[in-house]
């Protein structure tokens, strides 16, 4: 008989069921990342998972990697630290909305335009979690939030263009939903040299849906299966029509030189003027 | 059993069951399921229903292409196929 595959990779010695809420994307995340490590068989002991704060920075918890659970927004630049200290480390940064562009969004922007050799995987689920459901940079206009009772006033950010603009490598997007697809980006970046974002656009069922009144986990990803286009699919339609859908897909994918390997040369060179 | 882990008792308590005869293609493991029903609504084939105890039943395994959308789609890790694809 088959066993479930990604429990082998899971923490023994931590509580299980998780503590995401029901139906909430990111254990689904969770499940297409552990995926993508097992297909390119990276060795266990050479995986990183670096987290901030949030819902989504309990996941270095629960999966067997080397792993560090740092500051609120922070994540990035711990990870950028371990990358440069030991460059054979896959270094993965788990972040969210909240973390990564609003409290780390210098961080974020920074280490893409150094172009720290990171996979950032950005759960975004529009909205704060742990703290209450307050709104994020990548709340959409108009929609509800603790702090927006009315809907907030404000302009969401994309995080992919946002990456791409700073001088991102390789920027992509899936959904939850299609979390076959999700695992596929997620096994690109991280054979990515540079700067890697993979957005999983993750449902949070218990505020944003709540709020929303977009209803339960399951129609939530409902929408994401009605709402989604590819890339390669939106490149024909004319903007009207795309007008609220998530677009997935390989954004950005450049062959560039990651900062790791400049700053050994700057470090070699260094050493040879001694 | 290890009284610390709960993914080796979970193993162990999934191997038990195996080892008594569980044949069916795909095995919910009840203790980690949140019933979000995520599995139930995207099965493209209907083998799963929500039951009395609010965890989904394999109600039609015979209908079952062992697909793993359920497995790969389960936020919790509690449902997954038990046989390898038909090649
Ligand atoms: S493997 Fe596929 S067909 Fe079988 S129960 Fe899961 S989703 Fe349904
Ligand atoms: S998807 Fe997982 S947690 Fe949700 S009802 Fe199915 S088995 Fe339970």
């Amino acid at each position: 008989m088959r066993m479930h595959p990604s429990y082998e990779m899971l923490r023994p010695g931590k509580k299980f069921p998780h503590v995401w809420c029901p139906g909430c994307g990111h254990g689904i995340v969770q499940g297409a990342i552990i995926r993508a490590v097992q297909k390119l068989g990276l060795p266990r002991d050479e995986m990183v998972m670096v987290s901030g704060i949030g819902c989504s920075s309990r996941m270095p918890v629960y999966v067997d990697f080397n792993s560090l659970h740092t500051a609120h927004g922070r994540a990035i630049a711990f990870a950028t630290g371990v990358k440069l200290h030991n460059p054979k480390l896959h270094v993965i940064v788990i972040t969210g909305d909240g973390d990564a562009l609003a409290i780390g969004g210098n961080h974020f922007i920074h280490a893409a335009r150094r172009n720290a050799d990171l996979t950032v995987i950005l759960m975004n689920n529009n909205i704060y979690g742990m703290t209450g459901g307050q709104y994020s940079p990548t709340t959409p206009i108009g929609k509800r939030a603790s702090t927006a009772p009315y809907g907030t006033a404000e302009r969401d950010f994309d995080p992919c263009a946002l990456a791409q603009a700073a001088g991102a490598a390789f920027t992509a997007r899936g959904v939850v939903y299609n979390a076959v697809e999700l695992e596929k980006l997620i096994e690109t970046a991280l054979t990515r040299k540079g700067f890697s974002l993979v957005e999983a656009i993750s449902p949070c069922p218990t505020l944003y849906g709540r709020l929303n009144k977009e209803g339960s986990a399951v129609k939530m990803l409902q929408w994401q299966k009605a709402n989604t286009v590819n890339v390669k699919a939106a490149e024909k339609l004319p903007p009207d029509q795309l007008n609220g859908k998530i677009i997935t897909g390989v954004f950005h994918d450049v062959e560039t030189i990651p900062y790791t390997q400049i700053y050994n040369q700057i470090i070699q060179r260094a050493q040879a003027s001694k | 059993m290890a009284k610390n882990s709960d993914v080796m008792e979970a193993r162990l308590n999934i191997e038990e069951d195996f080892k008594k005869g569980y044949d069916l293609p795909v095995y919910v493991y009840k203790p980690w399921c949140k019933s979000c029903e995520i599995c139930v609504a995207f099965c493209p084939k209907q083998v799963l229903e929500m039951g009395e105890d609010r965890k989904p039943r394999v109600a039609r395994p015979d209908d079952c292409i062992l697909c793993r959308q359920c497995e790969i789609r389960c936020p919790d890790l509690a449902i997954f196929v038990t046989r390898e694809k038909k090649k």
